[in-house]
């Protein structure tokens, strides 16, 4: 190593700092060999030593104001509660977006949701009455209670796996499950609904609808008739749910269970 | 998180103090600069994974405070180191003792990328790398300016001049 170089890794060396890493060990080694040997650049090195070492001293010689630490104590306090109080406020109206927003789509939903319209029902059957009658049933024997009593389990389970409440009893009578010929699903007003279809002991049938919250607005469903079919309206025990009974003829009697007649004996249809 | 920071300001206040007064040389700049470094380090506390860096974090958040303050200012008259080559150094007498306020003056004449490295290198003894990763630069631009820096304070404060 020659002077030049040695004047050169001297600005690197940082003598007293163990790991400060600034020269290689071969390089320090060097170094330090040319050193003991050239009077002018040991003296050089001596100078800069001085130079580091007053200068590291000169710049931590700053006074720290006294009570620096407990104003920043203070400042840090200040700013923990600022911040605490931001982040309520952020919560706060984050929870009033998320109701607005939650309000909003449920104010949306009901608005959208449609109306049934028992008039058009009653129209539809008025329409498909002719084409779908069961002529001729007066006499036909309607299988007794073992037709009826597969005919509601069969509808029991059915009415469970729609999560649907037992149908209506019309003036306090059951309809008739010998009578039950389906249930299964139509659309009305673009929603699938579920539908029971009776046939009537004079030909007719009865379908008994059963309109959801979640699908339609069901609050204010009334009853409508035309001159050859009518619709009622019947509440549930169960919320959300509404039937609304379709059906041939002036009366509901066609397609329910007969009454007892104590003072005859025997069956007799209601009229 | 209060336990926290509380440490963090016992720890090191002092030296972010004096950190920030050589950067601005003013006692006032100095402790807005670490009451400012401390504030945004309670909102940013969650990002210090490493309590042993808490130092160097503090220091890069206070020197970013600082950048930030003397953007719009360019109230400093500086030296333009980069436009020459390095200061010489001159061999010569071993160094008396420096007077601080003296040093001060000079730091305030370097531009903030001489004067931050140049702080660190004699005030908290960071290494090269140490003052690489705080600053975003190559060691080797780290080296460069703190051998002009370094040559230009010895010049100024070895010849009795007041620069």
């Amino acid at each position: 190593m020659d002077c030049r170089e040695a004047l050169f890794f001297l600005r690197f060396r940082r003598p007293g700092v163990p790991g400060a890493g600034e020269l290689a060990p071969d390089d320090t080694a060097s170094l330090e060999r040319h050193l003991e040997s050239c009077p002018a650049c040991a003296a050089e090195a001596k100078a800069a030593a001085a130079f580091d070492a007053a200068l590291g001293s000169a710049m931590r010689a700053v006074d720290v104001p006294a009570g620096l630490r407990d104003r920043l104590f203070v400042a840090s306090s200040v700013e923990r509660g600022h911040r605490l109080r931001r982040r309520a406020y952020q919560l706060a109206a984050l929870a009033a977006c998320l109701f607005l927003t939650v309000g909003l789509a449920a104010g949306i939903f009901t608005a959208t949701r449609p109306e049934p319209d028992t008039f058009a029902l009653v129209m539809q059957a008025s329409r498909v009455e002719p084409a779908f009658r069961f002529e001729n049933l007066q006499n036909v024997n309607f299988g007794g209670r073992d037709l009826e009593a597969a005919n509601r389990a069969a509808l029991d389970a059915w009415l469970a796996s729609e999560r649907l409440p037992a149908l209506p009893q019309p003036d306090g009578a059951k309809f008739d499950l010998n009578l039950l010929v389906s249930h299964h699903w139509e659309e009305v007003q673009g929603q699938q609904v579920p539908v029971v279809l009776f046939r009537g002991r004079d030909g007719g049938f009865a379908k008994v609808y059963a309109f959801r919250s979640t699908q339609f607005r069901i609050k204010h469903l009334t009853d409508a008739a035309d001159s050859n079919c009518q619709a009622r309206v019947f509440s549930t025990d169960r919320s959300g749910v509404m039937y609304v009974v379709v059906f041939t003829g002036p009366r509901l009697d066609p397609f329910l269970e007969p009454q007892r007649n104590p003072g005859a004996g025997g069956l007799a249809l209601r009229v | 998180m209060a336990a926290g920071l509380n440490d963090l300001i016992d720890g090191h206040y002092q030296a972010l103090y004096r950190y920030a007064y050589r950067l601005s040389g003013s006692a006032a700049d100095a402790e807005d600069l670490t009451q400012e470094a401390f504030g945004k380090a309670i909102s940013r506390l969650s990002q210090l994974r490493e309590p042993d860096k808490a130092r160097g974090w503090l220091f890069r958040i206070l020197r970013n405070a600082y950048l930030r303050r003397i953007r719009d200012e360019k109230r400093h008259r500086v030296v333009p180191l980069d436009a020459v080559g390095d200061v010489a150094e001159r061999p010569g007498e071993p160094m008396p003792e420096i007077d601080p306020a003296r040093l001060q003056l000079a730091l305030n004449e370097l531009d903030e990328a001489f004067r931050t490295p140049i702080i660190l290198y004699y005030f908290e003894e960071f290494s090269y790398k140490d003052i690489a990763e705080q600053m975003d630069l190559p060691i080797g631009t780290v080296m460069s300016r703190l051998a002009r820096a370094k040559a230009h304070l010895r010049s100024a404060l070895t010849n009795g001049e007041t620069p």
